[in-house]
């Protein structure tokens, strides 16, 4: 009887350990070209963490970014460089490089490495997070560059002037069960 | 404590006798360093920790005093260096730009160019376990071993990770090299594998040698002439030529004490351990052993 209670226990022990964890947060993109700064941010960003596995996918829905400089610009990003038509989804997906325990983390910058897909080309990348506790709530924060080139993003001659090649991006949420 | 402080001591020590000993395999700019002395007020007070020749035959030497730089004649310390966070250099390289990259115990990674000494930070972050090799290859990417975060590779654009998940066997690497054949080989304490960064894309092979055992632990690793010898804690030097895939032992290590290092060139065998530094010649068949105390005028 003993046993069978121990089993139990264990059993829901590793439940419990193995429970998947939601991320959800805002990502924003910033080109700073000589002649034009463009901004835009969606809040749809999503995704998985297991902390077990210390492993985690993200995704994005490419037609949710909002702000840009004019509305024609945000037609432009969907139809001329994202092709969202074709490549609606962008994705970040792998595990994270430090060998750490999620639940007793307050404050620790750490590294993630996967492949980020977008535009349909998948790279691999190391990023780095910066993880902080407040209240009892898991926050995330993030920061890195892309190189548009890198995923066959073509920027005509004649916006060169307007569009970078190089996005900042910035990306940030909460981490819960 | 003061007997780990001996052992750093007694290593120091004998990697200043290596370096003695490399300065008289025939190399007249380091001759300068054994007929001059003007490094000995230095070395009475430094820890040696590595130490470099670049492209121009220009030394660096990395101790707990700084980065020195002695190009035979006078010594330089390379600016910032006592001062800079340098903890523990552990290895060092000159890659293809003539950069000097230099890693440090506790994964932080400087670099060196027209004599001024800068950390590096890349936009991914640094190891945060300690580094135990680094290496440039053909392409000029730079290779990191760490203790404990398996491997990295920088590109020049980017840094990549080579972990569990890619198929190393062991994030503890111990050694790490350059073949032409196998390409980078690191050692860890199951084994010996080999691997390949091309245009973005990770490769992990494991390395099979007939005289060891796969979960074997490799220490220590040195690649000259086609051939790559292995310091393998229980056996002894290995030797393996890897174009003919026959392997013998060099060095049993019942008969030397715990072997430290390595070092194959042209005309010797030269082996470092804790206590005493054993050299062989291509005509003498057996090594001989240098005592600490051995007089450098002698040899």
């Amino acid at each position: 009887m003993k046993f069978c209670l121990h089993l139990l226990l264990m059993f829901f022990t590793s439940l419990l350990y193995s429970q998947n964890m939601e991320m959800k947060g805002k990502i924003t993109f910033t080109s700073t070209a000589p002649q034009e700064i463009i901004t835009a941010s969606s809040n749809k960003l999503s995704g998985l963490l297991k902390p077990d596995e210390l492993s985690f996918a993200f995704i994005v829905d490419i037609n949710s970014f909002d702000g840009f400089n004019s509305p024609l610009q945000r037609v432009h990003f969907n139809e001329n460089y994202m092709e969202t038509t074709k490549f609606p989804k962008s994705r970040f997906y792998g595990r994270i490089i430090e060998s750490i325990k999620i639940n007793e983390i307050e404050e620790e910058k750490i590294r993630v490495k996967g492949y980020l897909e977008i535009h349909g080309i998948k790279k691999e990348r190391i990023v780095q997070v910066l993880l902080k506790r407040k209240n009892g709530v898991l926050y995330f924060t993030s920061d890195f560059s892309l190189n548009l080139s890198d995923y066959k993003i073509s920027i005509p001659r004649i916006v060169h002037q307007k569009l970078a090649d190089q996005i900042e991006v910035h990306v940030e949420g909460t981490i819960k069960k | 404590m003061w007997k780990e402080q001996l052992k750093s001591n007694t290593r120091n020590i004998f990697i200043l006798q290596f370096c003695l000993i490399l300065s008289l395999m025939g190399q007249s700019e380091i001759k300068a360093i054994i007929t001059k002395h003007n490094l000995q007020s230095f070395t009475a007070r430094a820890n040696f920790q590595s130490l470099l020749f670049d492209h121009n035959g220009l030394m660096y030497i990395a101790s707990s005093e700084g980065i020195i730089l002695y190009n035979g004649i006078t010594e330089q310390f390379i600016n910032n260096s006592d001062n800079a966070g340098l903890h523990g250099v552990s290895s060092m390289v000159e890659d293809k730009k003539g950069i000097i990259w230099i890693a440090c115990e506790d994964g932080q990674i400087f670099r060196i160019y027209n004599k001024e000494l800068n950390i590096w930070s890349p936009p991914e972050g640094l190891p945060k376990r300690k580094i135990s090799k680094l290496l440039v290859d053909d392409k000029n990417q730079l290779w990191i071993a760490t203790k404990g975060e398996g491997v990295y590779v920088f590109n020049q654009t980017y840094l990549y990770h080579f972990g569990l998940d890619d198929g190393l066997i062991h994030l503890d690497i111990n050694d790490m090299i350059h073949s032409k054949e196998k390409g980078i080989i690191v050692s860890s304490d199951q084994g010996i594998q080999a691997l390949d960064f091309k245009n973005g894309l990770k490769r992990v092979s494991h390395v099979k040698i007939s005289c060891l055992d796969s979960k074997d632990i490799v220490q220590d690793l040195e690649y000259f002439n086609d051939r790559l010898y292995l310091n393998n804690l229980s056996k002894g030097i290995i030797e393996w030529n890897l174009t003919t895939d026959s392997c013998s032992l060099i060095r049993n290590n019942k008969d030397v004490e715990l072997t430290m290092s390595i070092s194959i060139s042209n005309d010797y065998q030269v082996l470092m351990t804790e206590k005493n530094i054993y050299i062989k010649s291509e005509e003498s068949d057996q090594f001989i052993s240098l005592k600490s105390d051995f007089d450098i005028s002698e040899i």
